[in-house]
């Protein structure tokens, strides 16, 4: 008898990268010093840069424990604190896969399996399975609701901000041959 | 004949008088020009700007000091006035507002952060404050802390990190202008 299930270990990492943006703080003029006289008057110009910043936490790796031959579409999911210090919480994110050309794939040896990333920027209390269908190493489009208050998503409204869904079909997960397959899938969010 | 020598004898006294007025205004004004050698005189020197480069959210209270040269001819006491542009002590960038404190420390040469610490007020002048250098102070005649003098006084900025959390990303800008005077 042939046995067509089999079973089959896919995890994938998630890093998170964040990046930041420093404003010109443009030319200092120099302080003026007083000269002597009854009174006497110096200045001195004060500036401060607040950098405009993001940081994502809170990924968590995903991974099927154990898929068999027909079980299916695989969904993984793993919440994000995503913050940003820009008015209204403002960001891109661009994801790499670890494949070849950083393909959204997983790798047992030479053999992959791709998957597909969809982006889920509801906010806190809003976060699912749909969104931005996010292609490897191209920036999205400007998405919001990422925390402002706290870096940690530990806010007045405090919680996870996004939610990163990696799907898996049934039918790429059944052809390939058994094993575990692993990939990492990295993530960099720019303020805006 | 007898009537120019009945005039002379009247405009004699007259000449001499006007003469006399001549040499008091002369000596009037030598008076005030010696006088104004003599005035007293202060210098406010030493100053550097506040540049914070970069100020990520998470980052503690700036806190920066700016050690300040103040001279006072014969005294050590002298009155400082701070004023921002805001008003108040504030820093700009376009309609976005950061406030600031600022400190007065008039610790003297050896240690110019050491004495009262005062908090100012835009605009308010802080009178007598103390440790200004003087004429007599090594290196003589120094007005501006050089030749190895050393500062005098302390400025303090002070923005925290609440006021920063609180402010719109970008590069705030300001000018602190320091107003010297005798008392």
């Amino acid at each position: 008898m042939k046995h067509f299930f089999k079973a089959l270990n896919a995890t994938v990492a998630a890093t998170a990268l964040a990046a930041s943006t420093v404003l010109s703080s443009g030319v200092a003029i120099a302080a003026t010093q007083g000269t002597l006289g009854a009174t006497s008057t110096g200045s001195a110009d004060i500036s401060v840069t607040k950098a405009t910043v993001a940081q994502i936490t809170g990924l968590s790796d995903m991974a099927i424990a154990s898929y068999i031959l027909g079980d299916g579409n695989q969904a993984l999911f793993t919440t994000a604190c995503v913050y940003t210090s820009t008015v209204g919480g403002s960001y891109t994110v661009k994801a790499t896969g670890s494949g070849a050309a950083s393909a959204f794939t997983v790798a047992n040896g030479p053999t992959t399996i791709p998957y597909t990333v969809v982006w889920n920027s509801g906010g806190v209390g809003a976060l699912g399975t749909t969104g931005a269908a996010l292609i490897t190493n191209v920036t999205s489009a400007t998405l919001t609701n990422a925390a402002t208050d706290s870096a940690t998503c530990a806010g007045t409204t405090p919680g996870p901000t996004a939610q990163l869904n990696v799907n898996f079909l049934g039918t790429l997960l059944d052809a390939a041959p058994a094993g575990t397959y692993t990939g990492t899938v990295t993530l960099l969010i720019t303020p805006v | 004949m007898l009537a120019l020598s009945f005039l002379r004898f009247l405009l004699i006294p007259v000449f001499t008088h006007v003469a006399t007025l001549l040499v008091s205004v002369v000596l009037a004004v030598c008076m005030c020009v010696g006088n104004a050698f003599a005035a007293d005189a202060v210098r406010i020197t030493n100053l550097s700007n506040v540049t914070v480069s970069t100020w990520i959210i998470g980052d503690p209270t700036v806190i920066r000091t700016v050690l300040v040269c103040i001279y006072h001819q014969d005294l050590r006491t002298y009155g400082v006035t701070a004023t921002g542009n805001g008003p108040g002590f504030f820093l700009n960038n376009a309609a976005n507002q950061l406030a600031y404190s600022v400190t007065w420390n008039d610790g003297g040469v050896s240690n110019p952060g050491g004495g009262t610490t005062s908090p100012m007020t835009s605009g308010v002048k802080l009178t007598v404050r103390n440790n200004a250098r003087i004429t007599t102070d090594l290196p003589a005649a120094s007005t501006n802390c050089n030749g190895g003098a050393s500062p005098t006084a302390q400025l303090t900025i002070t923005l925290t990190n609440t006021n920063l959390d609180a402010a719109r990303d970008g590069t705030f800008t300001g000018i602190l202008t320091l107003l010297l005077s005798i008392t």
